[in-house]
């Protein structure tokens, strides 16, 4: 597990075994992970009763707990971890970009927009979040409007350096968003604030349903998963992905589509739960290298584990109350990955 | 890989590319064999770049067409072209750390079917290219590390592991230092000694005379000229495409080419 390693002249390349050995690895982990969120819990129900109720023994408050609480709270944030870090790698390697996340191109502020705006006008739990996603696919596909000579048809275009041209579409309609979000914010009525704040901050507490989240990450999964060597051509830039054969214009357009379904899906089951999409992919980069084949699925094992951990911490760290995930990500995210960025340097 | 000398590997026929209105070439007809080194010199502007793109499929072609042995490039797929030519832009920005080994194994891309990994091959003939650059030793270094030379070590490295016959290269020597410049001309004209057809562009024009067999002059208005190098380069043709005297000068029995200095003398 370390490209990172070693003298420079004995260097392998990524192999398909060794990229197997990686996911297992990384599977074992937030395996590991999701029985802990089973077991731990902020009711009075201990780890042994949890133990015992998922063996179908214990009594039947316990059994309710880990059945219909924790089972579908932790899938549900195993498949948001996984569709956000995936989704961050993604928009890393389209715009070419570090410090690109899923947010980046302002698809969390149309989603945002659409939910507190929902909230405001006092609309129920399925109002929001339909109106979370209409949100966000607004913004995305506003985005591929107003910037689709940078993506579809770049392919024919003259200038062998990236446009910044998306990108600062992105950032300006995310810009836009975040006014309008303050205004909904401003004009709330009190006691509608800290649900706002909640959704803002990314909160798996209110979780209806984990299918959609697990479906689309592996629908995603499948959609990116024959590309993914292109991926790496494309990180060496339009001209010389094209010159070697990469249809440019349809891959980025691909990557795009994907990255914002994806991430609508995420944020429309939790919010804008920041931190994973931007961390869990450069983790990876630091641990197992910039291979797209070995590290996109190793995003979405990874970032879902992530996730199903800073979950379970978010729920029973200050129990009774819980904590928005999103605080817990970011507590847990950036130190972590500033002692990772740091090391040996 | 192997055809012999002579063979013909590119055609130009009527090809026409206009920039914003402009046009930069008017009706080339070309045709470029194996084992040639064509140099495109030009004033700056004057569509070096635009014509090395052209070629390499990367700028909308206003007019005619571009044939690869016999075959008209707008009809190939990407990938068969991929196999055929070989392109190297001016620089290749790196926003992500990535080994040097890697850098070179992408461009085997053109060269697995859609699940392969790529094995032993691909990782000899990418090793292979590295010792030709001379940055075996290099291979796990990160490429967001190397020197300027270095990267463009790595950058030729990888049009050789690309195992084209056609290698188009936009300016490979700038922002190198003489002594590199002269490494990678001479390495360039090993591999057209060998058999394969090299394009580049090219700003030192003494050097441009001494490594090529061919060029192409922009002239700037649309008209070029094109032909062996001793019959295209002179002190006569180069004075009109970059408009400034350049004069011949035979130094130990070679012609240099000398720009005046008095005659561009910035303003008191």
């Amino acid at each position: 597990m370390s490209a990172q390693h070693g003298s420079s002249s004995d260097y392998r390349p990524a192999t398909f075994t060794r990229a197997v050995g990686i996911w297992t690895v990384l599977l074992l982990g937030a395996v590991a992970a999701l029985f802990a969120a089973l077991f731990i819990g902020s009711s009075d129900i201990t780890v042994r009763d949890s133990i015992a109720a998922m063996f179908g023994q214990g009594d039947t408050l316990a059994a309710t707990a880990v059945y219909q609480l924790r089972l579908p709270r932790a899938l549900a944030a195993f498949g948001t971890g996984g569709l956000l870090a995936v989704s961050g790698c993604l928009m890393q390697v389209l715009l070419r970009n570090p410090l690109a996340d899923p947010y980046i191109l302002g698809l969390s502020g149309g989603a945002a927009v659409g939910a507190l705006g929902a909230m405001l006008l006092g609309a129920g739990v399925f109002a929001v979040t339909a109106s979370a996603a209409a949100g966000a696919l607004a913004s995305s596909l506003l985005v591929f409007v107003l910037a689709s000579r940078d993506l579809a048809r770049l392919r024919i275009s003259t200038t062998v350096v990236d446009s910044p041209r998306l990108i600062l579409t992105g950032v300006m309609l995310a810009a836009g968003w975040g006014a309008v979000v303050t205004l909904i914010l401003v004009l709330a009525p009190e006691r509608n604030l800290r649900g706002m704040l909640f959704w803002a901050m990314g909160d798996l507490g209110g979780v209806q349903n984990y299918a959609p989240v697990l479906i689309v990450l592996a629908v995603l999964l499948l959609a990116v998963g024959p590309r993914l060597r292109q991926f790496n051509v494309l990180l060496r830039g339009d001209a010389v992905a094209a010159t070697l054969g990469v249809r440019v214009g349809p891959l980025k357009s691909l990557i795009f589509v994907a990255a914002s379904i994806s991430t609508a899906t995420a944020v429309t089951t939790a919010g804008t739960i920041g931190f994973v999409g931007l961390v869990v992919p450069h983790a990876l980069r630091l641990l197992i290298g910039n291979d797209q084949r070995v590290l996109v699925p190793a995003c979405a094992i990874a970032g879902g584990g992530l996730l199903v951990v800073a979950d379970t911490i978010a729920r029973t760290i200050v129990d009774p109350q819980q904590l928005p995930v999103g605080v817990v990500t970011a507590f847990v995210g950036v130190p972590a990955f500033l002692t990772l960025l740091l090391r040996g340097r | 890989m192997t055809d012999a000398p002579g063979t013909t590997r590119i055609e130009l026929r009527n090809l026409g590319l206009r920039v914003a209105g402009r046009d930069l070439i008017r009706a080339l007809d070309l045709r470029v064999d194996a084992g040639e080194m064509w140099c495109v010199l030009g004033a700056n502007g004057s569509g070096k770049s635009t014509l090395l793109n052209a070629l390499a499929g990367l700028q909308r072609i206003h007019r005619g067409t571009v044939a690869f042995s016999g075959r008209d490039a707008s009809r190939m797929d990407p990938l068969q072209l991929a196999r055929t030519r070989g392109f190297m832009p001016q620089t290749v920005s790196d926003a992500f750390s990535s080994k040097v080994l890697d850098v070179v194994l992408s461009a085997r891309h053109p060269r697995l079917s859609l699940w392969e990994w790529g094995g032993d091959e691909d990782h000899s003939v990418a090793l292979e290219a590295l010792a030709a650059v001379g940055m075996r030793e290099l291979i796990g270094r990160d490429v967001t590390t190397l020197s300027g030379g270095e990267r463009q070590r790595v950058a030729i490295a990888t049009l050789l592991a690309q195992q084209v016959d056609v290698m188009l290269l936009d300016e490979p020597t700038a922002s190198l230092d003489l002594h590199h410049q002269i490494h990678v001309l001479a390495h360039l004209q090993a591999l057209a000694r060998a058999g394969k057809t090299i394009i580049y562009s090219i700003h030192d024009t003494n050097l441009a005379y001494e490594y090529s067999t061919h060029g192409i002059l922009l002239l700037g208005d649309g008209t070029l000229m094109h032909g062996p190098i001793r019959e295209v380069m002179s002190g006569a043709s180069l004075s009109t495409a970059f408009r400034h005297p350049i004069s011949e000068k035979l130094v130990d029995g070679e012609i240099f080419f000398v720009a005046d200095r008095t005659h561009s003398a910035p303003p008191p």
